[in-house]
């Protein structure tokens, strides 16, 4: 009786030691890298410790920005002289404050930028102003469904930020306020007619569905 | 009978049993000590903190209390390297000068690469706290050029006392277990570099600077290997000419094509020209 109890004890045992070996195998390289570059300074980042998302987040971000600032520039250069200039101009310079913050925080949590800064510098811009070939309609469409994307995934980083027990206030705000502003660019792009736009249903939902592509890797690479 | 499995386990698995085997002990020390001292209010201070502290802190500490006594043992290794190489029968000595048996080893089932690696990061740690001391370089008006090439110079210094092992340090990085710690190592060098040095970049020159400053330290890590010159000075020419050559792809990247369009053409009907043996300059 004694005999089998021990057994199953060392049983279970082998199988926990099973278990992690298997996590360990597991575990990508890259994820390895990861984590010894951050025990290895430490000290130097607590904000590491402190958080494991906010490097992601801060990244994510940044490339969102820069991206947003990059179609308003698009925007800008198709239709800067109409009468939607001045709308159009005020928006932009708000993305360009957002970039701006985003790029300070990159500095002072020593994230590091996504990769793909290039593309999507191109492709914002293409995007901007492609849409704006378009018509002003197909435009606001476009910032319409750019800021539906944003504003959801803003609110999806306050829930992660929300969860944590030692949340970091300076990050919170300055994602609420951004939210609030991406928002209000959404409202304005509505009231501007984007729903007139030429197959607006079958516009919005492609540009969406490239936004939230763009966001999953710029998480990661 | 579970105690001698453990025994047992702890010989194959090394580590991983051996901790909890040596935290069980501690704790029964610690419970003859109470039974021992008769004062209830005594107890009750011991017992306490026992039953409330959550798993995940104390496994916390006994993570900690590892770590304290791997580090120990790796820097009384690092002194037989010159002697013994980045080997097994280094940290087994490591061990017994630490106050171990010498089958401690099996702590680091990589061997001597945990050594070199544990090398490489404290060689890191020391640069970085070398770094923040030294004066900062305005960025907007040059590139800070001399601090790179001090900052390099520093890190291929430190490796001076085990010069002679070091080529077979770098073998061991390189085995295909070893490059994921090894590349690490590096990055978080070439990153600490780079933040440092004043580098603030947010776009893709980020990873350009650091994929340069990362090839430059590896190339002079290889040319001082052989480099016999006194203070390493032909080292220090060396990364001084290496970060040249980087200044000066990097001003060329930065020309205009549309500028350059009249050089490249010009060069690429020379080159034609000197194919089809019409070289007027003959």
């Amino acid at each position: 009786m004694k005999g089998s109890r021990a057994f199953e004890q060392a049983q279970t045992e082998w199988r926990d030691y099973g278990c992690k070996y298997y996590k360990m195998l597991r575990k990508s390289v890259l994820q390895q890298i990861r984590c010894a570059h951050s025990t290895v300074s430490a000290s130097a980042r607590p904000y590491w410790k402190k958080n494991p998302h906010l490097d992601q987040i801060i990244r994510v971000d940044h490339a969102g920005e820069l991206g947003a600032d990059r179609i308003y520039a698009g925007q800008m250069a198709v239709l800067g002289s109409t009468a939607e200039g001045p709308l159009i101009q005020h928006m932009w310079d708000q993305e360009k404050k957002h970039r701006a913050k985003f790029e300070e925080l990159i500095n002072e949590y020593r994230v590091r930028p996504t990769a793909l800064t290039p593309i999507w510098n191109v492709a914002g811009f293409v995007l901007g102003a492609g849409s704006a070939l378009l018509g002003k309609e197909a435009a606001m469409a476009c910032t319409v469904a750019v800021e539906t994307v944003i504003v959801d995934h803003y609110n999806d980083q306050l829930r992660t930020l929300m969860e944590d027990p030692n949340i970091d206030k300076e990050i919170l705000q300055t994602i609420t306020k951004f939210r609030d502003e991406e928002q209000e660019h959404h409202d304005t792009g509505i009231d501007h007619g984007a729903e007139q736009a030429p197959f607006y249903k079958a516009m919005t939902e492609v540009i969406k569905a490239g936004c939230k592509c763009a966001i999953a890797i710029s998480k990661k690479v | 009978m579970s105690t001698l499995q453990k025994i047992l386990g702890s010989l194959k698995n090394g580590h991983r049993t051996l901790r909890p085997f040596a935290s069980i002990a501690i704790k029964r020390s610690q419970g003859i000590s109470s039974q021992i001292q008769i004062n209830p209010e005594k107890d009750t201070k011991i017992t306490i903190p026992a039953t409330y502290t959550t798993s995940s802190e104390h496994e916390q500490e006994d993570h900690q209390y590892e770590e304290n006594i791997k580090k120990n043992i790796l820097e009384n290794a690092l002194q037989f390297v010159p002697k013994n190489g980045w080997s097994v029968e280094s940290l087994s000595a490591g061990a017994k000068a630490a106050g171990y048996p010498t089958i401690t080893h099996g702590l680091f089932p990589n061997g001597g690469a945990d050594l070199v690696h544990y090398f490489n990061v404290r060689c890191n740690e020391r640069l970085v706290d070398a770094m923040k001391t030294w004066p900062k370089v305005d960025t907007q008006e040059k590139v800070p050029a001399k601090f790179v090439e001090n900052a390099i110079y520093q890190r291929l210094l430190m490796i001076d006392p085990y010069k002679s092992t070091w080529p077979k340090a770098m073998a061991i990085q390189t085995l295909p277990n070893n490059v994921p710690n090894c590349l690490a190592t590096l990055l978080s060098l070439v990153d600490d570099i780079c933040y440092h040095s004043g580098d603030r970049s947010v776009d893709f020159n980020w990873y350009m600077r650091r994929v340069g400053v990362a090839g430059i330290y590896k190339a002079a890590e290889l040319f001082y290997l052989t480099d016999s010159s006194q203070d390493c000075n032909a080292t220090r020419n060396f990364i001084a000419s290496r970060i040249r050559d980087a200044q000066l792809i990097q001003t060329a990247l930065n020309l205009s094509p549309v500028a350059a369009a009249p050089q490249t053409l010009t060069a690429a009907f020379t080159t034609a020209k000197n194919m089809l043996g019409i070289n007027t300059l003959k």
